[in-house]
């Protein structure tokens, strides 16, 4: 008898031969031992072929509906993170947060700092809401463009990020009335002129010879304050003089300041030199940061200093804090509280200085970097942190920390992208920040990018934690892989020279990544848009 | 899972311009579309990208969809298309072989039968990746899709008739990789 090939019974099953030729080759098979055998083996092979194809296997959570629950392992890594955070408040963020308070500083909360709220930005809430009301008004637009034209993917990540943005920056809004004046080459508020509200000034010399009721916002070269402002005064000049009175505080960055005037509440200074001259007062706490810090005039409460030189030379209601490399407390000098020195070389005091209490010199040690109990403690906190972290971007946006780690691979162009927009990112910062406008701004984008170099080794480490224990199939594996991998990047920061390399690379890389990561082609990223 | 009325209904819902018909409809597909994808392209990350753009495709081309015919079938001819497309693009595997040859052999019932009871379906998958692209999509589309040959014919460029000879390579192949597997 003459077999039919494989072929035709192969037609057969699948319906592709006519009726009548498709009967006939049933009918041979039924009569053909050989051919029966071969059209059942067949018929079986293409039963088990579907079931191995349709077989269901791991889908990408985008595909999935339900959420996985974290396992109890992953739980207690989360556990112990959250006790190393309760560790960095309780022992280290708690003790400064007490410190700056007992120098006047932290009226507000903490949570209101982080909203740019209090410490340094109080007073600039002016200024800030308008310019959060315009960035809000963007974010918004930019929300319901994403909305109808972008694709689901963007919607369910950058657009909810977009949204607890915009609440945030929606928050503070406590619309004041200001005067604002930025077409000047030269401003001056003459003697006898009065500005009932709050003045928002920019020019490249800015000088207050009347009066402000509110609060003096400027940025320029050089401020000058005669005459007598109500409110607080916040400035980012080169130059700041206050010859006049200040009833609120002076809250300024620059690169001289030079306090002659009366200051009704604190001085929070951050430049290269600071001078309160003799005669020169005031009545709340003195915080500056700076290359040089002179202090020959009154300080009401405490004075805090941070310098590479320091000089105390005047009367001081509270007790000083000092920190720095070489420090003076002069013969004029009439400290009521504790003094604490702490530097690099033996400080000057002089004998005739009036002390209440001898001070306390704690010698500069240079903090040790390895092999040290508080080093490794260290180093779970920061591993702790960034893995909380790294759980929060996940679970906030996992399709865009998804997106992020299939750029991982790319290493070479991630690790030059990064290199590249390393630099660049903080020089266009600074560039936008010199215009009034592009302040707010340019800040906004330096914070971004320092928020942009710290998520790096979450992704480098996520991704390693993938490599080492393969594709996770549920959250709680991709945490528990971003814990593990986190853990590895943290120990070999703990061997010297080697871990500072690993950082740099691990920085450049998921800086590269998360890059690409956004900047994704959109035809990628298609998913289903309402 | 929605009957493939539903699936129709919901496409016409997109089509009248609501909002969260295309999301449901995409949850319910999804799924299938990646797994076709994932039998057809080499690697994971390939089936998801391929699953995003797919469906991005179908929203542009919806006004082609006729709506007396199943969805299912159009949505999986466009998915085979985009394998098939992305597959000769990266151009990672040359047909070879002598089609006409394997017309001529004799029957020989395979072994695959016993293999596939034995072994794995795991393996399976895995030899149907080391399979050629195109033997590879015409298995996907005829097993998994359950495309006619017309469709997949259409969809790889060849006659129908030619569809049947890729097949029975590709089964063979596959019976060939897995005894030999089996045997190791």
């Amino acid at each position: 008898m003459n077999h039919i090939d494989e072929l035709t019974y192969l037609r057969h099953l699948d319906g592709q031969l006519s009726e009548s030729r498709s009967v006939e080759v049933a009918n041979h098979a039924s009569a053909c031992t050989a051919c029966g055998r071969l059209l059942q083996a067949l018929e079986r092979e293409t039963a088990l072929l579907r079931e191995a194809l349709g077989e269901a296997d791991e889908l990408p959570e985008r595909f999935e509906n339900a959420s996985q629950e974290l396992s109890w392992a992953w739980l207690s890594v989360a556990g112990l993170a959250v006790f190393g955070w309760y560790a960095l408040w309780q022992w280290v963020l708690e003790p400064w947060w007490n410190g700056l308070q007992s120098v006047g500083i932290g009226r507000q909360t903490l949570v209101s700092v982080l909203l740019f709220r209090g410490l340094l930005w109080e007073g600039w809430t002016t200024m800030a809401d308008k310019v959060f009301q315009g960035l809000s008004v963007i974010l918004i637009t930019t929300v319901l463009a994403a909305t109808i034209h972008w694709s689901a993917r963007l919607r369910r990540t950058w657009t909810r990020m977009i949204i607890i943005m915009a609440a945030v920056l929606l928050l503070p809004f406590n619309a004041r009335a200001a005067v604002i004046e930025t077409d000047h080459q030269s401003y001056v508020l003459a003697e006898g002129q009065v500005i009932a509200n709050d003045l928002i000034v920019m020019a490249k010399t800015v000088r207050i010879e009347g009066t402000i009721e509110g609060d003096l916002i400027a940025l320029a070269q050089s401020v000058t304050v005669n005459g007598h402002v109500a409110g607080d005064v916040l400035v980012a000049a080169q130059r700041l003089d206050v010859n006049g009175r200040v009833d609120g505080s002076v809250r300024a960055a620059g690169e001289f300041h030079d306090l002659n005037g009366s200051i009704g509440r604190n001085v929070t200074v951050f430049g290269e030199m600071v001078q309160l001259h003799a005669g020169a007062e005031v009545e709340g706490s003195f915080t500056s940061a700076s290359e040089s810090s002179n202090l020959a005039g009154r300080v009401g409460r405490d004075v805090i200093i941070f310098a590479e030189t320091a000089e105390l030379d005047g009367a001081v209601g509270g007790g000083a804090r000092l920190f720095g490399e070489r420090l003076v407390i002069g013969p004029h000098a009439a400290i009521q509280g504790e003094i604490r020195i702490h530097g690099a070389e033996e400080p000057e005091v002089s004998p005739e200085a009036n002390l209440t209490t001898p001070p306390e010199i704690e010698p500069f040690e240079e903090p040790p970097t390895h092999g040290t109990a508080g080093t490794y403690l260290w180093r779970f906190l920061a591993w702790s942190a960034a893995f909380v972290y790294g759980m929060m971007v996940f679970l906030l946006a996992p399709r865009f920390f998804g997106s992020v780690l299939q750029s991982m691979p790319r290493y070479g162009i991630a690790i030059g992208i990064g290199a590249a927009a390393l630099v660049t990112i903080p020089v266009l910062a600074v560039i936008v920040c010199l215009t009034l406008v592009g302040l707010p701004l340019g800040l906004l984008g330096l914070g971004v990018y320092a928020v942009a170099i710290y998520s790096a080794q979450v992704f480098v480490g996520a991704w390693m934690g993938q490599r080492l224990l393969g594709q996770p199939t549920s959250k709680g594996q991709t945490i528990g892989r971003l814990a593990v991998g986190l853990a590895l990047i943290h120990l070999v920061r703990l061997i010297p020279l080697v871990g500072s390399v690993v950082s740099l690379v691990v920085s450049l890389w998921g800086l590269g990544a998360l890059l690409l990561g956004i900047f994704r082609p959109r035809r990628l990223e298609a998913l289903p848009v309402g | 899972m929605m009957s493939e009325a539903d699936i129709v209904q919901t496409v016409a819902r997109v089509r009248g311009g609501e909002a969260d018909a295309w999301g449901v409809l995409y949850q319910e597909l999804a799924p299938s579309v990646f797994r076709l994808c994932r039998r057809a392209l080499p690697t994971r990350q390939d089936a998801e990208d391929a699953t995003a753009e797919i469906f991005m495709k179908a929203r542009l081309r919806l006004t082609q969809y006729d709506s007396e015919r199943p969805f299912r079938p159009w949505l999986y001819r466009l998915a085979a298309n985009h394998c098939w497309d992305e597959l000769r693009r990266r151009r990672r595997q040359r047909e070879t072989g002598d089609l006409d040859a394997l017309i001529a052999e004799s029957p020989e019932p395979g072994p695959l039968t016993q293999l596939l009871a034995e072994q794995d379906r795991r393996d399976v998958r895995s030899a149907l990746a080391r399979l050629s692209d195109r033997d590879r999509l015409a298995v996907v589309m005829r097993y998994y899709a359950e495309l006619s040959y017309e469709e997949i014919a259409e969809v790889l460029g060849v006659t129908s008739s030619l569809v049947g000879v890729l097949l029975l390579r590709a089964r063979r192949r596959l019976r060939g990789m897995l005894d030999k597997e089996g045997r190791a």
